[in-house]
């Protein structure tokens, strides 16, 4: 008696129920257990799926926390990044709209959103810091993966929140910026935004597999 | 040999069985199976755990490809850092084999023990 396809179906179906990835990492992790079972059903095996992975929710979980270590390590990396390019960004941007004054009508909504957008930044940054302290000693316990992802979220947030307050500083001074300083703001208002979007959704797809671990 | 014992030493396990050159899933665990003289039946549901970390601590690389049978499946091959690592897990493991050869030894020679 060889495995019967319906059998391997129904093991990838209800091991598909319990794994808690990404749709690009899931589709790559089924179709590598598909191969696996296909090949053994085709040596002539006789065992179930379950005899060579075990209970599906075990196999899922050891994956779970293999594709963890991959997502968190670059959700690091990203917030990283993104921390820094706002931060260069952001001083750059101040020095670029230094000489150009935001209207007096405007002056006073322009005070308050610079301080939102300056503050948000930098307690972005001291997020990051924190984040970063929590995993110094030990870089994959789960208890601290879960506190960084929760961090590293707040942080991303706070980081986006900023970009949105630099563009309306921005859009409140465009009338009195040259082109060229316009086009420079651009690029780092372009560069900001890419960074932190980069981080927010590494954020999301590590917060959805650490979930799927609890 | 029990599982969990293997565990311990999966990461030389499955860069040892890729070293000679790439396989998919189900041969590294043939090739595991076949050079260990049938003594390390591995689990199937500990080898693509152990490979997916390994490949995203850089010492494995992967692709898809296409099987005889038109199916895709991913193959991995040892990278530099991998080939590296290899070299000193062997190491290791060769000083920690004869220290504990020693040990035995020593053990045995005790009158009664």
């Amino acid at each position: 008696m060889s495995l019967a396809p319906d059998r391997i179906t129904l093991y990838l179906a209800s091991f598909d129920r319990h794994l808690r990835l990404d749709p690009w990492a899931r589709r790559r992790v089924l179709a590598e257990i598909e191969d696996h079972l296909r090949e053994a059903e085709a040596s002539g095996g006789e065992r179930g799926p379950e005899s060579f992975f075990g209970d599906q929710q075990g196999l899922a979980r050891d994956l779970t926390l293999a594709w963890l270590e991959r997502r968190y390590a670059s959700l690091k990396v990203f917030l990283a990044i993104a921390a820094i390019v706002t931060a260069s960004a952001m001083f750059a941007i101040k020095s670029l709209l230094g000489g150009a004054p935001s209207g007096g009508a405007h002056a006073p909504v322009d005070a308050v959103i610079q301080s939102f957008d300056r503050g948000s930044g930098l307690v972005a940054l001291l997020l990051v810091g924190a984040a970063f302290l929590t995993v110094r000693t030990r870089p994959f316990e789960l208890t601290r993966v879960n506190l960084f992802t929760k961090l590293a979220g707040i942080a991303a947030l706070l980081l986006g929140t900023s970009v949105i307050g630099e563009a309306a500083t921005i859009a409140l001074r465009l009338p009195s910026a040259t082109l060229p300083r316009l086009l420079l703001i651009a690029a780092f208002l372009l560069a900001e935004t890419v960074a932190v979007s980069t981080a927010l959704g590494m954020w999301g797809l590590t917060r959805r597999i650490v979930a799927g671990l609890r | 040999m029990e599982g969990e014992v293997l565990k311990g030493h999966m990461d030389m396990i499955v860069l040892s069985a890729l070293s000679r050159g790439p396989a998919h899933g189900y041969a590294i665990i043939e090739e595991i199976r076949s050079r260990s003289g049938g003594s390390f039946d591995l689990p199937e549901g500990t080898i693509y755990p152990a490979l997916h970390r390994l490949e995203s601590a850089g010492l494995l690389s992967s692709a898809w490809t296409t099987s005889e049978t038109g199916r895709r499946r991913r193959t991995y091959k040892v990278t530099a850092a991998g080939r590296r690592a290899l070299t000193q897990q062997k190491d290791m493991w060769r000083q920690f084999a004869a220290a504990m050869d020693g040990l035995i030894g020593k053990v045995a020679d005790v009158p009664g023990a």
